[in-house]
């Protein structure tokens, strides 16, 4: 039962390596519940994923991260920051900022997420290399702006 | 007499109308001036089910802020809740009057953290047909909107 439940999450890993991630694929995966919050965790650390089955990966983790420990979801996502792939950095970098940002305009917990270590990895992040659209966020983060 | 007569009238009819339903939906910038319209675009309402409407302004920012994070790499630049205004006779009709309020992400099968401020229920528009219902009251006017951008 458990390794039909893992192959069709297998099946499903496979449809998200494409640039767009459908709802539907998304919605498979969160009603999957806990079996796959673990499922993308424990994938997120092999290195044959593909930069958008990471990006999607990432992005299914952290709509499902109060099903699991929001605070290894945040942990994957501040790891990734420092990826050697320029998009799955960018993306990270992005979502590290916009979680960091919900937690201070909402007063919700922010785990290990705070301004000062954030800004950090972000500069360090902007060192190695972000896309356009990243380097313009992370650059008004760092500016303080937002 | 007849000045009486007139503030009798008004206030019984304040009396038995009933206040409406407010509800909040917190999105990017950009879709909120589709949902409501403004000087750019018609009013074009929510395009597919399920819509979730908040019960007050905190959740609708705060689930705002989830779809920043979750809108990558096409990073929105500015988010906005929308306030909704609805004739209460009309949110029961959609579904989404005070009998319909549901534990947040109990219908996603998602779990999230108590939001300072909000009620921890949330209105669903579950299906096409009471979306498209709502889109064509919105359109009628029959929904007053306000919209407040997220700073």
């Amino acid at each position: 039962m458990m390794t039909k439940k893992v192959d069709s999450l297998d099946k499903l890993l496979a449809r998200i390596g494409s640039r767009h991630l459908l709802p539907n694929d998304k919605e498979q995966f969160i009603k999957a519940g806990k079996l796959a919050y673990e499922y993308l965790i424990e994938k997120l650390g092999s290195t044959q994923l593909t930069d958008y089955q990471v990006i999607h990966a990432l992005e299914i983790l952290v709509s499902m991260r109060h099903i699991g420990e929001a605070s290894e979801v945040i942990g994957k996502i501040l790891d990734l920051t420092q990826d050697k792939r320029i998009r799955v950095r960018s993306v990270a970098s992005n979502m590290a900022i916009s979680l960091l940002r919900q937690s201070e305009h909402c007063g919700t917990l922010a785990y290990q997420l705070n301004r000062k270590e954030l800004g950090d990895l972000i500069n360090h992040a902007l060192l190695i290399g972000l896309n356009a659209s990243s380097t313009s966020y992370a650059l008004d983060f760092i500016n303080g702006k937002i | 007499m007849l000045h009486l007569l007139i503030i009798q009238a008004k206030f019984s009819s304040n009396l038995y109308t009933e206040p409406p339903t407010i509800l909040f939906h917190g999105t990017t910038s950009n879709r909120a001036s589709k949902i409501v319209g403004n000087q750019f675009y018609e009013t074009q309402g929510f395009k597919k089910a399920p819509v979730f409407l908040a019960e007050d302004y905190n959740t609708a920012r705060y689930f705002a802020f989830e779809k920043l994070a979750a809108l990558v790499p096409n990073q929105p630049k500015s988010l906005t809740v929308v306030e909704f205004k609805i004739p209460t006779q009309l949110a029961n009709d959609l579904g989404i009057g005070q009998d319909s309020r549901s534990v947040i992400g109990v219908f996603e099968e998602l779990r999230f953290p108590d939001i300072p401020g909000g009620t921890g229920h949330e209105r669903i528009l579950r299906n096409l047909t009471d979306v498209q219902r709502f889109n064509d009251v919105l359109k009628a006017g029959q929904i007053k909107v306000r919209r407040q951008r997220v700073k």
